[in-house]
C-alpha cells in the first residue's frame, strides 16, 4: 500500500506541470469550440484575417473567392434588384454606359444587328413625339442634299437654255413671243419647253428570259453599243430587281436606268421588252412613241418573237423599220407644240365661228320672214278696216301670231283673228286685242239698237230683227247682197257698249224666231198662238218683197206618210190664215216635213216637234236651198 | 448568225471565270476574284460541217452568263438560267467535293431548261496527277450530258473543245427542232 502511495506521490511530483498545462489546454479547447460554434463570434474572429488576405490580393485567394462566389452572383444581383431596384440601377448606370460603348466598339457587327430593328422604331417614335426637332436635326443633311441635286439639275437646264437662247435668238424667239402672247403661256415656260429634248441613241428588242437581242437599231452618229452584253446585263439587272426588290403585292417593273445625261428606258411586254438608250430628258412624245412601238410589235403575226430561238433571220422583217423609226424620231417637245398649236387654234376658231354664225344666220333669216309676215298681216287688216284696225299691232315669231291693241267691239276683235288666221293658216293665233267699252247707258243702247233696226228696215230689200240684252246683241235678217250684209253687221257691231255680237243676217233667207205649236194630230191654230201669227204677218208686211216659206212639222209617233200629211196640213192651214190677212199667194210657199225641225231633239210625242216655222226669202231668182 | 445564251455553273473557285477568260480573251490569271452575281461575255464561234447534224458552216454567237459559284444565290440564279440553251457545268479535278456537286448543278439547270444541253468540264487538269479517264467515263454515261471534257484554263487544254462541243450540241438541237 505504502509503495503505491509513494508511486502516486512520485507521479504527482514528476507530472504536476504537465497535468496543469493539460488542464489549461482543455479549457482553451472548450473556449475555442464555443467560439467556433457561435457564428457571430467566429466571423468576428475571421474578419481581420480575411480583410488582410483580400487587401494583400493574393492571386490564389482571389481565385478561390471568385470560384466560390461566381455561381451565386446572378442570383445575388437578381435578389438585390428585387429588394431595391432604384439603388441597383443607380449603382449600375455609370458602369453600363461604358460597358455598352465598349461592346459596340469591340463587336460592331453584332451590335449593329442588335440595334438595327430598334432604330426605325425609335425614329418613328421620335418623329411622333418631336417632329420639329427631328426636322431641325436632319435639315443640314437633307437640305444640302436636295439643294445640291437641284443646283446640279438647274445648272444643266440653264446651260441648255443658254444654248437655246444663243442659237435661236432670231426668228424663233420672235415666234415664241407671239406664241406667248396668243396662248397665254408665259415665254419662260415656252423657253423651258424648248429646252426639253431627247434623242434616242439606240433601241433594242430583247427576249425577256434569255436576254438575247431579237432586233436592234442604233443611231449611226454615236459610237455603237455592244448589244449582246448590254442586253444581257439589262436582263440580269431586271431579274435582280424583280426577284429581290419588287417582291410584294404590287408587281413593279424596272422602267428606267439613268447614267450621266442618258437613260435606258424600258417598256416591257409579255415575252420581250424594248430598251431605248435616250440622251436628254425623255419627253412625253417619246414615251408615247415607245409604247406605240411595243404595241405594234405585240401585234406582229407569228410566234418568232415569243419563242425566239436565237436565229435573228427568223424574226419578222417589220421589226427593223419599227425600231429604226423609234431611233430616228424627233422628240423635241417644242417642235411638237409648235406644229400643233396653229392648227388647233385655227380649227377651234373656225368651229367657234361656225357655231356662232349658223344659228345667227338662221335667226336673222327667220326674223326677216317674220317681219315680212307682220307687215303683210297688218296691211291686210288695214285693207279690211282702216279705221277699226288702226291701232292693232301684229307680232309674229315663227309660228306664233300675236295680235294686240284696242278695237271698238267683239266683232272687230274676232275679225282680226280670222283675218290673221287666213294669212297664216299654220300659225297659232294669240289674240290680246281689247275692246274699248266707252261709257254708255245700257237702256240707251237697247233703244239705239231698236231705232237702228227700224231705220234699216226702211231700206229696200233689208229686213232685220234685233235682240239686245245686257251688252249682248243678236241680229237676224235679210239683205239684198253680201256687201249690205257686211254693212249691217258693222253698223250694229260698232255700237259702243256692245260686248258680244252675233249676226245671222243673210243675202238669201233667214228663219224667223216665231213658231206656231199644234196639238196632237191637229192642224188647227191654237188661239194662244194668234199673237205670234200677228207678229209674223207684221214682219211679212214690212218686207213685201220677200217670199214667206212656211214649213210644217210633226212629232215622231205614227206612220211617216200620215206625219207628212199632217205636217203639210199644218203648213196649209197657216198659209190660209196668211192669205186671209192679205199677203198675196205669190209670196207664199209651203213644205211638209214629217218629224220635228232640226233644232228640236226628236223624242216621240214631243209637242215642240208639232210646229210650223217661217223663213223669209230673198226674191232672187238664183236662190236654191 | 445564231444567238445562244449559255450558262457556266459549278462550285466556288472551280475555275468558271477562268475558263471563260481563256476562251474569250485567251488569257489566264492566277489571281482569284469571286464573281458576284453574274458576269456576261460573248464570243462568236464558227462551227464547221458535221455529219451528225450541221449541214454548213454556221456562225454561233455565244452569250455566256458566268454565274456566281456555289449555292448562295440559288433563287436568283434560277432566274438567270432562264432562256439558256446550254450549260457548262464545271468541277475541280483536285477537289472531289466539287465533283460530287456536279449532278446538283445539272439538275438545277435542267429544272429551268428541260431541253437545255449540258457539257461537263473537269477543270484544273494541269494540277491533277492521276488518270482522269474513269471520272470522264462515269460522267459521259449520265443522262443528258452531251460530253465530258478535261480542261485546263491555265494551259488552255480542252477549253475550245468544250465550248465548241456545247455549240454543236445546241445547233443539232436547233436542226432537229427545225425538222420537226
Amino acid at each position: 500500500m505504502a509503495a503505491s502511495s509513494e508511486l502516486e506521490q512520485l507521479r504527482d511530483l514528476l507530472l504536476a506541470p504537465e497535468v496543469n498545462s493539460l488542464h489549461s489546454l482543455q479549457q482553451d479547447l472548450a473556449t475555442l469550440q464555443r467560439l467556433i460554434r457561435d457564428p457571430e463570434q467566429f466571423s468576428r474572429l475571421l474578419e481581420p484575417v480575411l480583410s488582410n488576405m483580400i487587401r494583400r490580393a493574393d492571386p490564389a485567394v482571389s481565385l478561390a473567392i471568385l470560384k466560390a462566389v461566381t455561381p451565386f452572383l446572378d442570383r445575388a444581383v437578381r435578389e438585390r434588384m428585387e429588394q431595391d431596384q432604384a439603388a441597383m440601377t443607380n449603382a449600375l448606370a455609370p458602369a453600363s454606359t461604358g460597358a455598352i460603348a465598349i461592346h459596340f466598339a469591340e463587336n460592331p457587327e453584332t451590335a449593329a444587328q442588335d440595334v438595327a430593328p430598334l432604330i426605325s422604331a425609335a425614329f418613328k417614335e421620335q418623329i411622333r413625339a418631336e417632329r420639329d426637332a427631328v426636322i431641325d436635326a436632319l435639315y443640314p443633311v437633307i437640305g444640302s442634299t436636295i439643294s445640291k441635286y437641284l443646283s446640279e439639275t438647274l445648272n444643266t437646264l440653264v446651260q441648255r437654255m443658254n444654248t437655246r437662247i444663243e442659237s435661236h435668238l432670231s426668228v424663233r424667239s420672235i415666234f415664241r413671243k407671239i406664241r406667248a402672247r396668243f396662248t397665254g403661256v408665259s415665254e419662260a415656260e415656252l423657253l423651258l419647253r424648248d429646252s426639253l429634248w431627247c434623242r434616242v441613241d439606240a433601241a433594242f428588242l430583247i427576249h425577256k428570259n434569255s436576254g438575247l437581242v431579237i432586233a436592234q437599231s442604233q443611231n449611226p452618229d454615236v459610237p455603237p453599243l455592244d448589244s449582246d452584253l448590254l442586253s444581257g446585263m439589262l436582263t440580269a439587272i431586271r431579274s435582280l430587281f424583280n426577284e429581290s426588290m419588287a417582291s410584294g403585292d404590287k408587281p413593279r417593273e424596272l422602267d428606267q436606268i439613268a447614267y450621266g445625261d442618258s437613260k435606258i428606258v424600258l417598256e416591257v411586254a409579255g415575252f420581250f421588252y424594248v430598251a431605248a438608250v435616250v440622251r436628254g430628258l425623255p419627253t412625253d412624245s417619246f414615251r408615247t412613241k415607245l409604247r406605240e412601238t411595243v404595241g405594234a410589235i405585240v401585234q406582229l403575226p407569228g410566234d418568232a418573237i415569243t419563242h425566239f430561238t436565237g436565229d435573228q433571220s427568223q424574226v419578222p422583217r417589220a421589226l427593223g423599220p419599227l425600231l429604226q423609226a423609234l431611233v430616228q424620231g424627233t422628240y423635241d417637245s417644242a417642235d411638237r407644240t409648235r406644229r400643233r398649236t396653229p392648227y388647233g387654234v385655227l380649227w377651234a376658231g373656225a368651229l367657234l365661228l361656225l357655231a356662232i354664225c349658223i344659228p345667227l344666220g338662221i335667226h336673222l333669216y327667220r326674223n326677216s320672214l317674220d317681219r315680212e309676215s307682220e307687215v303683210r298681216t297688218r296691211a291686210a287688216l288695214l285693207a279690211a278696216d282702216s279705221v277699226g284696225f288702226k291701232e292693232v299691232a301684229v307680232e309674229i315669231d315663227r309660228d306664233r301670231v300675236q295680235l294686240s291693241g284696242p278695237v271698238s267691239n267683239e266683232y272687230q276683235r274676232a275679225s282680226a283673228s280670222r283675218l290673221a288666221g287666213m294669212l297664216s293658216p299654220e300659225a297659232e293665233i294669240t289674240n290680246h286685242i281689247t275692246t274699248r267699252s266707252g261709257p254708255y247707258l245700257p237702256i240707251l243702247l237697247g233703244k239705239q239698237v231698236e231705232a237702228l233696226g227700224a231705220t234699216l228696215n226702211t231700206v229696200e230689200g233689208v229686213l232685220v230683227q234685233t235682240h239686245y240684252h245686257d251688252g249682248g246683241l243678236v241680229v237676224a235678217g235679210l239683205a239684198p247682197d253680201s256687201a249690205t250684209v257686211e254693212g249691217i253687221n258693222r253698223t250694229f257691231a260698232d255700237l259702243p257698249g256692245v260686248r258680244s255680237f252675233r249676226s245671222t243676217v243673210s243675202a238669201h233667207e233667214f228663219e224667223m224666231v216665231e213658231r206656231l205649236l199644234f196639238a196632237f194630230n191637229s192642224t188647227e191654230i191654237r188661239p194662244v198662238d194668234r199673237a205670234v201669227l200677228e207678229r209674223v204677218i207684221r214682219v211679212a208686211r214690212q218686207a213685201p218683197w220677200a217670199g214667206v216659206h212656211i214649213i210644217g212639222h210633226s212629232d215622231l209617233t205614227g206612220e211617216d206618210n200620215a206625219n207628212r200629211r199632217i205636217a203639210l196640213g199644218r203648213a196649209t192651214s197657216v198659209r190660209a190664215l196668211l192669205l186671209q190677212s192679205g199677203i198675196p199667194s205669190s209670196r207664199l210657199s209651203i213644205e211638209g216635213n214629217p218629224g220635228p225641225p232640226p233644232d228640236v231633239i226628236p223624242s216621240g210625242q214631243d209637242s215642240l216637234g208639232r210646229c210650223v216655222r217661217f223663213r223669209l226669202r230673198s226674191p232672187k231668182p238664183d236662190f236654191s236651198e | 448568225m445564231i444567238l445562244a445564251k449559255i450558262c457556266v455553273l459549278g462550285e466556288v473557285s472551280v475555275g468558271k471565270t477562268s475558263l471563260i477568260r481563256r476562251f474569250v480573251d485567251r488569257s489566264f490569271s492566277d489571281a482569284y476574284l469571286t464573281t458576284v452575281g453574274v458576269k456576261i461575255s460573248r464570243k462568236l464561234v464558227r462551227l464547221e460541217p458535221d455529219p451528225s447534224g450541221i449541214a454548213a458552216d454556221t456562225d454561233l454567237q455565244l452569250v455566256i452568263w458566268d454565274l456566281e459559284g456555289g449555292h448562295n444565290s440559288i433563287d436568283l440564279s434560277s432566274t438567270y438560267l432562264k432562256g439558256a440553251r446550254g450549260a457548262i457545268v464545271v468541277g475541280d479535278l483536285t477537289r472531289s467535293s466539287t465533283l460530287d456537286q456536279l449532278q446538283e448543278h445539272i439538275d438545277r439547270f435542267r429544272y429551268v431548261n428541260p431541253q437545255g444541253r449540258v457539257v461537263i468540264a473537269l477543270n484544273k487538269s494541269d494540277l491533277q496527277t492521276g488518270a482522269a479517264g474513269a471520272i470522264v467515263d462515269r460522267w459521259n454515261d449520265v443522262a443528258g450530258v452531251a460530253k465530258t471534257i478535261c480542261t485546263s484554263a491555265k494551259t488552255g487544254k480542252g477549253v475550245d473543245e468544250l465550248f465548241t462541243a456545247l455549240g454543236m450540241s445546241i445547233l443539232q438541237d436547233t436542226g432537229n427542232a427545225a425538222e420537226h
